[in-house]
């Protein structure tokens, strides 16, 4: 995908090109009209919808004038032609129009008949006095005429040549025209929906039936007619594999073809460009000469030539604190075990500590009365008053702890979270169902073995170990030693308020658990938002790689 | 039994914050980072890849398209969360294929829908968008030939796309093979995760490998989903949207007020030529009454078709054809219409009854109004049913009018 220079002569050239061929288009239109219509009938609405969007400009008055003239005129044909046809198949009864009896209703002014009329009524002056010369009768159009007995004879043969003429000139010309227009409609348009529908049906499942004994599935064999506007870079590929597949060498080819002429283009335009800046030059190298100064500096500027380039965006630079916090959020991540996931074979259920981490895991755990006398304490804070535990806490405990709350959080941000969220997360081991609560105990019980049968039926350990291992994970003893020992749920609901307590404990020394989560969550955030940045960054780098 | 319910607990320890507690009090709001890029040729995907999307229609990523395809390819979980008609299902089948290892005839992907039509459109879908890239992708869902599905899947399929019964099914029979499984997408996500999937999708799930990719797609999120989606994914990336905004433009909403139950038949039948300007939906809460309003429909003359679950798959696969087709302009359904189904020419949508829940309501209108089309929802409500309908216009901050005597106009 390069970007291309389009020189005005081509964008012209282009436009002719598009004018022919619109001009083509329209020509074929017209002639195009009587198309046949296919199986699938269309929907009007939209096409017309469509139409009316886009060719507004065609003059409908003029259209409509034609089209109402031609129908005239089949109109008249239709009428004028009296054939009395009792078969139901002959093409007069098509018509919901019947043309016949209309006829006998209302005689049309037949403009010969008008003139001939008249020219006999000026011959004959009052009828009304030599009433018994006057005979009627039924004229070739069925219409019953009076006239004098003298003519009929004349009027006879004239109705006879009339009608020769009606049947052997004008009846097939306007069958031929009619059938031209229906016959072609009829057999599909007369079908019924059902019937329509129910060739459809088969076809489809022809195309259903093929399906199942073909391996690859393309998306042609599941369109089914589907009337979707697809965009324009849209090729139906063929249903058969072996045409597939040429089809798309041969697009291959053309693209790599036109890839190739757009190269060529663009090497010529920076050849001529070059000798444009070149000629300047020594022009005005001429210049100069003539004026007796000496030859300039050529290096200078080297003028851009070609289609800029577009620049590597300009890297801001990443700190190496923060490509050190992305990799930890993404190491985070990996080492996140969902609560869905635990029980699964190679799911690490353990949480790997660091040495400080453990450390620190340990202490917590240690009775205060091992803990080194409180006296050591002011000691150690004269060394180094910063990294004293704050005094709110009151009590005078040793401590080696550095700035816990934030150094923990840099270490390992994710699992911060995780030790906020740990008391569900223990339940849930132990329960292993967590998406029924209304579930019996005894039920779950069944259910949680049932699915580490089904589910894992290498993994060996018994319920109970993992349950262990996780809830060791959750780096706290007393809930630990609870979900062991008994199950009940007050006692659970016991141990989880003794839990959190012993939280609260352990982060109280500075904030509320809330604040502090809220506090981790900002960190989060913010570490998140710099890998991103990063991220996008290479992204442009690669973008203007396949650029060029 | 720690779930033997939230409200135990909260009562019984009173003082301690649960995280349970907590999250129903967190308002989730789009993730801060969320880069946006406004083109498809920008995005570093795959040159046969961004032909398909081209040659499919798609010419200038939709706003939910410029955020979620990125995260997604660089194997975040992702939540993603756009409004009816924008081009979601794409934005997850780009990322899926832009993923995909074409060189290995290994289901790769994991896709499930709540229901069977979907299924099939997503693969239909996914195999337009790779059409260049001789893509593989199976429809796996129920009502069909076991034997063929298990024969499909033996050959290999890099994407497989299907309805969680189905899948499990072949999952448990071995003729799935889960191994190489990198990515799972529940479409609809909150109809998955609801009461009635969401065991389903947890049967699945433990099959997957451990820290398989999880992408959630709806058009609609409601809180509690958003809660339990730490189960079974890894700090992911949300991209929601806000419900006064989830409403569409292009989709005018209105309301046929009716006294009495049976005056609803006779206002769809003066309806109906605006029906077939060019294609229908009308929703009704049962089966039995989309039973009933065909018929009543044709024994008046009036030419429509009927779906719903309970007819053999065989018939719905005809129906959905005819309709996708144009063969047919007026479809009388239930619910099982209301998620995700793509007809380009629907235009209008009536809701002979109104929905069960709010959800619901974007869902079905969002059946018309496809990618930037016009759409026009019509309601008929009895006077009781005014008040739900005043709810669902307030709860989008949206605007439902009585319908005007020109909404042919509108279509």
């Amino acid at each position: 995908m390069s970007n291309y220079q389009i020189s005005k002569s081509s964008l012209l050239s282009l436009k002719a090109e598009i004018l022919r061929k619109q001009e083509e288009v329209k020509g074929k239109i017209r002639v195009n009209e009587k198309k046949k219509v296919p199986l699938v009938i269309k929907n009007k609405g939209v096409e017309k919808r469509n139409e009316r969007d886009t060719i507004e400009d065609l003059d409908a008055l003029e259209q409509s004038r034609i089209a109402l003239e031609k129908k005239a005129k089949l109109y008249e044909k239709l009428s004028k032609s009296k054939v009395i046809d009792d078969n139901p198949a002959s093409f007069q009864n098509r018509f919901l129009v019947r043309f016949n009896d209309k006829n006998k209703d209302e005689p049309l002014v037949n403009e010969s008949n008008c003139s001939e009329d008249e020219d006999l009524s000026q011959d004959y002056d009052d009828p009304s006095d030599s009433n018994e010369k006057w005979v009627e009768y039924v004229d070739c159009l069925g219409r019953t005429r009076t006239c004098l007995k003298k003519d009929l004879q004349y009027f006879q043969s004239r109705d006879k040549d009339y009608k020769r003429n009606e049947l052997n000139q004008e009846e097939p010309e306007v069958i031929d025209e009619v059938s031209e227009v229906k016959d072609s409609d009829e057999n599909l348009e007369l079908l019924s929906d059902d019937m329509r529908r129910d060739l459809l049906r088969q076809q489809w499942e022809k195309e259903e039936n093929e399906l199942r004994d073909k391996d690859n599935i393309h998306y042609q064999d599941v369109l089914f007619s589907e009337a979707r506007t697809h965009g324009v870079g849209y090729y139906a590929f063929s249903k058969d594999e072996e045409m597939r597949r040429r089809q798309q060498a041969s697009l291959q080819k053309l693209r790599e073809e036109s890839q190739r002429e757009q190269k060529k283009c663009q090497d010529l335009k920076i050849m001529r460009e070059q000798q444009l800046a070149a000629r300047v030059k020594a022009a005005k190298m001429r210049k100069r000469a003539r004026l007796g100064l000496p030859v300039e500096d050529e290096e200078e500027e080297e003028p851009e030539i070609g289609p800029s380039i577009p620049e590597a965006t300009q890297e801001p630079e990443i700190s190496e604190d923060d490509a050190l916090k992305e990799r930890l959020l993404e190491e985070a991540r990996r080492n996140h075990i969902r609560p869905w996931d635990i029980g699964k074979e190679k799911v690490n259920e353990f949480y790997e500590y660091t040495q400080t981490e453990w450390v620190e895991k340990k202490r917590k755990e240690r009775n205060d009365e091992f803990a080194p006398p409180s006296a050591y304490r002011r000691d150690f804070q004269a060394v180094q008053p910063e990294l004293e535990v704050p005094k709110s806490e009151g009590s005078l405990r040793f401590t080696t702890k550095k700035t816990e709350k934030i150094n923990q959080q840099f270490v390992n941000p994710y699992k911060n979270i995780n030790e906020d969220m740990q008391d569900p997360f223990n339940e849930e081991t132990r329960t292993f169902n967590p998406y029924q609560p209304a579930m019996s105990r005894r039920n779950k019980r069944k259910f949680q073995d049932e699915t580490a049968q089904n589910i894992t039926p290498d993994f060996s350990i018994p319920n109970q170990t993992f349950n262990e291992n996780v809830t060791c994970r959750a780096s706290t003893v007393e809930s630990d030693e609870v979900s062991q020992k008994d199950n009940s749920v007050e006692d659970i609901y016991k141990a989880e308020a003794h839990t959190s307590t012993g939280k609260v404990k352990i982060h109280s020394e500075e904030k509320t658990p809330q604040n502090i989560q809220a506090s981790i969550e900002a960190g989060l955030k913010f570490l998140r938002k710099q890998a991103e940045k990063k991220g996008s960054i290479r992204d442009h780098e690669n973008d203007d790689m396949f650029a060029l | 039994m720690k779930m033997a319910s939230n409200t135990i607990r909260s009562s019984s320890v009173g003082g301690r914050s649960g995280v349970f507690e907590d999250l129903s009090n967190v308002e989730f709001e789009t993730s801060e980072d969320v880069e946006v890029i406004d083109s498809f040729n920008n995005m570093n995907l795959k040159e046969p890849l961004v032909r398909g999307i081209f040659a499919y229609g798609f010419e200038k990523p939709s706003a939910i398209q410029q955020r979620a395809i990125k995260p997604i390819i660089k194997g975040r979980d992702v939540i993603a969360q756009a409004q009816s008609g924008t081009g979601k299902t794409a934005t997850f089948s780009i990322a899926i294929l832009q993923q995909l290892d074409l060189t290995v005839r290994e289901t790769q992907v994991l896709c499930l829908s709540p229901t069977r039509e979907l299924a099939v459109q997503i693969q239909k879908v996914i195999l337009a968008l790779g059409d260049f890239m001789n893509v593989q992708c199976h429809a796996c869902i129920g009502g069909t030939n076991l034997g063929e599905d298990i024969r499909k899947l033996d050959y290999g399929q890099h994407v497989v796309s299907g309805t969680p019964g189905r899948v499990y099914d072949m999952i448990r029979r071995r003729a799935l093979r889960t191994r190489s499984v990198k990515m799972l997408v529940l479409d609809e996500a909150d109809e998955m995760l609801n009461k009635g999937f969401k065991e389903q999708i947890y049967d699945v799930y433990r099959f997957l490998p451990p820290s398989t990719q999880v992408c959630l797609i709806s058009a609609t999120l409601p809180h509690e989903i958003l809660e339990i989606t730490s189960k079974f994914m890894t700090d992911p990336i949300r991209i929601l949207v806000k419900r006064d905004e989830l409403t569409l433009e292009g989709i005018k909403q209105f309301f046929v007020a009716v006294e009495r139950e049976e005056w609803k038949f006779d206002t769809l039948c003066d309806l109906y030529d605006t029906l077939t300007i060019t294609q229908a939906v009308i929703f009704c809460n049962t089966k039995r009454k989309v039973d009933w309003l065909t018929e009543k429909m044709r024994e008046n003359n009036f030419t429509v078709s009927s779906m719903h679950g309970d007819m053999p798959q065989k018939e719905r696969d005809g129906i959905m054809k005819e309709f996708r087709s144009g063969q047919s302009r007026v479809l009388i359904t239930t619910d099982v219409w209301a998620r995700g189904i793509d007809v380009q020419q629907v235009s209008l949508v009536i809701n002979y009854d109104l929905p069960n829940n709010r959800e619901l309501y974007i869902h079905r209108i969002g059946r018309s109004g496809r990618f930037g089309r016009k759409g026009v929802a019509i309601n008929f409500v009895k006077s009781d049913d005014i008040r739900i309908l005043r709810d669902i216009e307030q709860y989008y901050s949206t605007q439902i009018d009585e319908m005007p005597m020109n909404v042919a106009d509108l279509i």
